[in-house]
């Protein structure tokens, strides 16, 4: 089943534990430089902007081939451009064999064949049925063999949307159940997604497939929240039941919501502080700036520059506290930067997303724009960073 | 520690990678269960900054013209006061090297007031007009009082906010949001404004290298200058005289392909290749429009694969050539 040869894939994760070490200062350049040259290792490419680049190069490819084959059969082809989506489905599957045989693994080549294929052939499917059921059981198994296959990490990804789209459709289209049902059944399927990824996390046997399973833990988390966030009950409730909200009414159960727009991303920080999940903590920190966004969306107590204004000082208090509390510590959850941290990486991503954020320029008098309110356009987006 | 990472490590010491002495001190580590919220907590802290001074920015201008601007305006200033009181209290004074603050809420500290200086700044013109009818202006006086932070603070984040405040000057937006919709393909003369800022940007990181002057501020620097050169050439490439970009384009793509090199840095390799390439790809439409192709079009179509791959092999080998220099320092 897996389409590379397996110790290879092996060697690349006790390389990667290998430049972690080396991070941490554990072991010395020498040795990393040793581990690195001594394990036969598959191509891939371990800086994420020199993949993407790649990921790039092979889109362009793929597009340019398709290009070309187009202009060869279409004079045979006709009508049947359908057939023609299936067989680019086909040229996506030999490239990204191709890859896999010559040993290109995360290096963004394969990445841009294996998602070409997908895409291709998830379309054909949907051309060819003109039904989204299909599309969605195709992406679940097919994303799912091709995570297996290839150990591709977003093929996950793009599995779980399958399942979660399979529900979704099974309620709204095909009516299974009362689509009232349909916030608590996500939530359920999401506590099932992560029961799966705490049983395949724990054993060893999977250990390859370590970010795929991280990415499948991602997705429950959001999905988890998002399947209770009072915002997305409400529109999907006005949307698929018909309901219409009136001025000073609500949709039914809108206080549970209410809580557990909070209570989700609470319970995430919580726990993640707790088990030392990192991710998690992180999944936490940016649902709750989403909560907060909700409720303004729907009620919006203040003017919007005195929430930002309070929002920063709240924040800013609450971060100092913590930081007050945790300066200290030499063990367990402390502000001491990790071993492996390079203050330097952060400093300069910081300054670089400044540029973004900050308006420098002056305004001329004729704009009424808010001066200096460059990257908060649009109630608190800037909650989330 | 993580199961897996755990299992990998004991295989690296089986291998003989990794000494046992090693293994102990990592094991050791490993227990007292260290969970650092370093990164996660200050990037807290500066969003809350920029959340604050957004915030402080929207009432001034809400409140213009109206009866409590005059108080909002004190209290603005009263808190850039502030900021600075703290700041230069704490700070350890000007050095040409790298110096940090003890505790690292300074910095962020810092970063609020030279923001809220900006807005003053700003506000002051807007409402008074100090600078005359040049509006530019306010942005080249927000430029210097920033690189002054930035250079006696030692702070990256603010020397980011001067660049900005720079090219602003000149008349160039320059974030990542404008770098495909940018007025500088409207506007011919901005792109020699650009060519000459990143020039100017890299004469002095390339001066300040020399003599030591806060060495660490190259990558902020050398970033700015890449970009801007890059978009400010890919704009001229599209313009009238556009053969007199192709020697800056080469020239450019050397140039910081040297300079990844020289610091192992890879998003500098990167970038000069995409600039590079697209650079390069409108050489080749417009050659190919020039020679007036349309009977051959479909060849060209069909023979654009091969195109793709040459480049891509050519890139690869690019990418190796440049792994086995990195990995060769490491030794």
């Amino acid at each position: 089943m897996l389409a590379y040869n397996k110790e290879k894939l092996e060697n690349g994760l006790l390389v990667s534990e290998a430049k972690e070490l080396y991070k941490m200062k554990f072991i010395s350049k020498a040795q990393l430089a040793e581990i690195a040259t001594q394990l036969p290792l598959l191509q891939s490419n371990g800086n994420l902007l020199v993949r993407i680049g790649f990921f790039l190069l092979g889109c362009f490819l793929f597009s340019s081939v398709m290009g070309s084959i187009m202009l060869l059969f279409a004079p045979l082809m006709d009508n049947n451009y359908k057939a023609m989506v299936y067989f680019y489905a086909l040229i996506g599957l030999i490239g990204t064999e191709l890859l896999a045989a010559k040993n290109y693994h995360k290096h963004g080549l394969d990445d841009a064949f294996i998602l070409s294929m997908q895409g291709a052939f998830y379309g054909a499917v949907g051309l060819s049925l003109e039904d989204s059921l299909p599309v969605f059981i195709m992406m679940m198994v097919v994303g799912l063999v091709c995570c297996i296959r290839y150990v591709h990490t977003l093929s996950a990804l793009i599995s779980c949307i399958g399942l979660v789209g399979l529900l979704f459709d099974l309620i709204t289209e095909q009516h299974l159940m009362d689509t009232m049902f349909l916030p608590f059944v996500g939530f359920l399927l999401a506590i099932g997604i992560y029961v799966v990824y705490r049983k395949l996390h724990s054993n060893p046997k999977y250990n390859l497939y370590g970010n795929a399973l991280r990415v499948t833990k991602v997705f429950s988390l959001v999905l988890g929240y998002f399947s209770l966030n009072y915002m997305v009950v409400r529109e999907l409730s006005q949307s698929l039941m018909g309901i219409t909200v009136a001025e000073g009414g609500d949709i039914p159960l809108a206080f549970l919501f209410y809580g557990f727009t909070f209570l989700i991303p609470l319970f995430f920080i919580w726990y993640s502080v707790y088990t030392k999940d990192r991710m998690m903590l992180i999944v936490g920190i940016l649902t709750l700036g989403y909560s907060f966004f909700t409720i303004r969306y729907y009620h919006q107590l203040l003017p919007l520059e005195i929430a930002l204004l309070l929002g920063g000082l709240v924040l800013f208090s609450v971060v100092f506290a913590a930081i007050r509390v945790l300066k200290h510590k030499e063990t367990g959850v402390t502000f001491q930067p990790d071993r492996s941290s390079d203050s330097n990486l952060l400093v300069n991503a910081q300054a670089l997303i400044l540029s973004t954020q900050a308006d420098v320029k002056p305004m001329a008098p004729e704009n009424k724009m808010p001066f200096g309110g460059g990257g908060f356009s649009g109630g608190g987006a800037g909650e989330t960073f | 520690m993580e199961k897996q990472s755990e299992q990998a490590i004991e295989k690296l010491v089986q291998q003989g990678f990794v000494t046992e002495e090693q293994h102990t001190e990592i094991k050791n580590y490993t227990q007292l269960g260290i969970f650092s919220l370093h990164t996660e907590l200050l990037f807290l802290l500066y969003l809350s900054v920029l959340l604050f001074t957004g915030g402080v920015g929207t009432l001034i201008y809400k409140n213009i013209d109206s009866i409590g601007h005059m108080a909002i305006l004190a209290v603005n200033f009263v808190l850039i006061a502030v900021c600075f009181y703290f700041s230069f209290k704490k700070a350890k004074g000007f050095s040409k090297e790298e110096v940090l603050f003890e505790n690292p809420i300074y910095d962020y500290v810092v970063l609020t007031g030279s923001i809220l200086s900006c807005i003053f700044i700003g506000y002051l013109q807007f409402q008074y007009g100090i600078f005359g009818s040049d509006f530019s202006l306010v942005s080249l006086f927000s430029a210097v009082i920033c690189f002054g932070i930035a250079y006696y603070f030692d702070s990256r984040m603010v020397l980011s906010m001067a660049i900005t405040a720079l090219a602003a000057f000149v008349g160039i937006t320059l974030t990542p949001k404008t770098v495909f919709e940018n007025d500088i393909y409207s506007n011919p003369t901005l792109s020699y404004y650009g060519l000459a800022l990143g020039i100017l940007l890299i004469l002095w990181t390339v001066y300040s290298l020399h003599n030591n002057l806060k060495k660490h501020f190259h990558f902020v620097y050398y970033t700015f200058a890449q970009h801007l050169l890059g978009i400010s050439i890919i704009a001229g490439l599209l313009e009238e005289h556009w053969l007199f970009f192709v020697p800056l384009l080469l020239g450019a793509v050397y140039y910081f392909y040297r300079i990844s090199y020289q610091f192992s840095a890879t998003s500098f390799f990167v970038f000069s290749f995409i600039y590079g390439y697209i650079g390069v790809n409108i050489l080749l439409f417009k050659f190919i429009s020039f020679v007036d192709t349309s009977s051959i079009i479909e060849l060209i179509i069909m023979v654009s694969p091969i195109y793709v791959i040459g480049s891509i092999v050519l890139f690869i080998r690019l990418v190796r050539n440049f792994n086995k220099e990195k990995n060769a320092r490491l030794q």
